[in-house]
């Protein structure tokens, strides 16, 4: 399988005591939307800066469509990144920030400019400086940066971070067209889980500098589907019969409720199980975890 | 990299404060030209003589090195670029900024001869010589700042350090030609505001190798200096 972007043993060393990123593997293949997840101070901006080269890298590789090395190098001006907040001249129009990338990378195309700020929603900003606009607009504007010279894959770190519900709907929509119609695989990672898990396609856990675990889209649905909730007087007098019955991956959450993790086809069963067993039953129902519930349980299960 | 010195042109144009400093400098220029005399050689080197330019060009230097590294835009262009092309593209920035200030001081040396009735133009050899060596002392003074913005990142240091070297060395070290204590002279040899200030007066063939060595060098060891500096150094 060859992939557009690979990571081995990717890792950033502050001294000699802090390690940022740690033996971090990443494998993205094209046209895949890849939701980079972990808490701040996680690693994933260090990681992002690794592979855009505005870090240096401590040990490891970087591969870029399957090359290494100097071609690798060579070959990160198909990326383009949003990496923190977007830089931008502040005292120069939206047109002009776009045009100073233009001409340092050559584009001298007409309406190239137009077209890309059309793209980010910008058209019609005209003579507005930029440290008028707004925090959208200006996420917007590093993107449409991050767009100058067609690159295959976009990098975009937190994205959506100080935004309304309507500027993140509009960032959201502008990534998806951008894959969708020009085929840009795109890597991006945000605090905000539900909104990553509209758009991606797959998804990298990165915890203290590691990364914990990658899965697609489909896996963490399945991970986050559902786990079934027993409302019971007397979880103790359960838990046997949840054996008896195959079930290992359950939790106690409190006096009166048991989940159950592991995949039931058919509830009645449990009701009619415990019932037969003498445990009074309140209720039971399927309860659909949040990807953030699945985030945090994650964590806290690496944790301990 | 025509296409990294472009831009960087670009950004130069498109700042205001490019203006204001050229703007700030003919000011200058015209309330110190009162008490200048002679052609229009000795006018205009004298004007340089004086040092203002190095500090309009010290403060242009900073800011505009520090609004690329400070804004973050270097960010977009990183995995577009080569880091030491955006060294060598400030290297002409500083020399295009110099050529424009050097301009206006012509225009503005022309223009007060006309009105205070002076005429000549001198030795045009002098002329050509001085000229072409104060322009590139100048431009090896900007990118010895400029290297000084990579390594400390900020505008403080680059700004105290060259203010100091400017008005320090004039108002401290008595420079001249004829300076008896060879050590000083020896010392001066070795700084850009030295060569600038004894310039003028001892604009002798054999003199020409003080400026040309002490170019050569100032900007060899402050490109590789940047470079290796800029190279290394992750970015905010």
């Amino acid at each position: 399988m060859e992939y557009i972007l690979k990571t081995d043993g990717l890792t950033k060393r502050y001294g000699k005591k802090i390690t940022a990123v740690d033996h971090v593997n990443i494998r993205l293949k094209q046209g895949e939307i890849y939701g980079f997840i972990g808490r701040n101070g996680a690693g994933k901006t260090t990681t992002m800066k690794m592979i855009c080269g505005l870090a240096g890298i401590s040990e490891g590789t970087v591969s870029l469509f399957g090359k290494t090395g100097r071609e690798a190098e060579e070959l990160k001006s198909r990326i383009g990144c949003l990496i923190e907040n977007p830089g931008l001249y502040l005292n120069m129009t939206a047109y002009e920030n776009v045009k100073a990338k233009c001409i340092c990378v050559g584009i001298k195309k007409k309406g190239y400019i137009e077209d890309i700020l059309k793209i980010v929603g910008l058209s019609d900003t005209g003579k507005k400086q930029v440290k008028n606009f707004s925090l959208g607009m200006k996420q917007r504007l590093g993107i449409a940066l991050a767009l100058v010279g067609d690159p295959d894959i976009l990098m975009l770190d937190e994205p959506i971070n100080g935004l309304d519900p309507q500027g993140i709907s509009e960032i959201r929509e502008t990534i998806l067209r951008l894959n969708k119609e020009r085929n840009i695989t795109v890597f991006i990672s945000s605090h905000i889980l539900e909104e990553l898990s509209k758009i991606c396609t797959c998804y990298g856990i990165i915890e203290k500098g590691r990364l914990a675990c990658e899965l697609s889209h489909d896996e963490l649905m399945d991970k986050c589907k559902s786990c079934v909730v027993v409302m019971t007087d007397n979880p103790e007098a359960a838990l046997p019969v949840l054996d008896k019955m195959g079930y290992q991956n359950y939790k106690v959450v409190d006096k009166t409720t048991i989940e159950i993790y592991d995949n039931i086809d058919n509830t009645s069963d449990v009701i009619q199980n415990l019932a037969a067993s003498m445990v009074s039953v309140s209720s039971v129902y399927e309860k659909n975890k949040s990807v953030e519930d699945f985030f945090l349980q994650f964590i806290s299960n690496g944790e301990e | 990299m025509l296409n990294i010195i472009k831009y960087e042109l670009y950004r130069m144009f498109n700042r205001l404060s490019t203006y204001v400093l050229l703007m700030v400098m003919c000011l200058y220029n015209l309330t110190g030209m009162g008490e200048l005399a002679g052609s229009f050689t000795d006018i205009t080197l004298q004007v340089f003589e004086i040092g203002f330019q190095m500090v309009i060009l010290t403060i242009f230097i900073i800011l505009f090195t520090c609004d690329e590294l400070n804004t973050g835009y270097i960010k977009a262009l990183i995995t577009k670029i080569k880091r030491y092309q955006l060294v060598i593209a400030n290297v002409v920035v500083s020399l295009v900024f110099t050529m424009i200030m050097f301009a206006l001081t012509m225009v503005q040396t022309f223009l007060y001869m006309q009105i205070s009735g002076y005429t000549g133009f001198g030795s045009a050899s002098r002329f050509a010589t001085g000229m072409i060596l104060m322009l590139f002392l100048h431009t090896a003074f900007g990118v010895f700042i400029s290297m000084l913005v990579y390594l400390f990142k900020n505008k403080i240091i680059p700004i105290i350090v060259g203010i100091i070297m400017v008005v320090g060395v004039l108002l401290f070290v008595p420079i001249s030609a004829d300076t008896s204590n060879g050590f000083l002279k020896m010392l001066l040899n070795c700084t850009i505001m030295g060569q600038i200030s004894s310039l003028c007066d001892s604009m002798t063939a054999s003199s020409y190798a003080a400026p040309i060595l002490n170019i050569t060098v100032t900007l060899g060891v402050c490109i590789i200096v940047s470079c290796l500096v800029f190279q290394k150094k992750d970015i905010k």
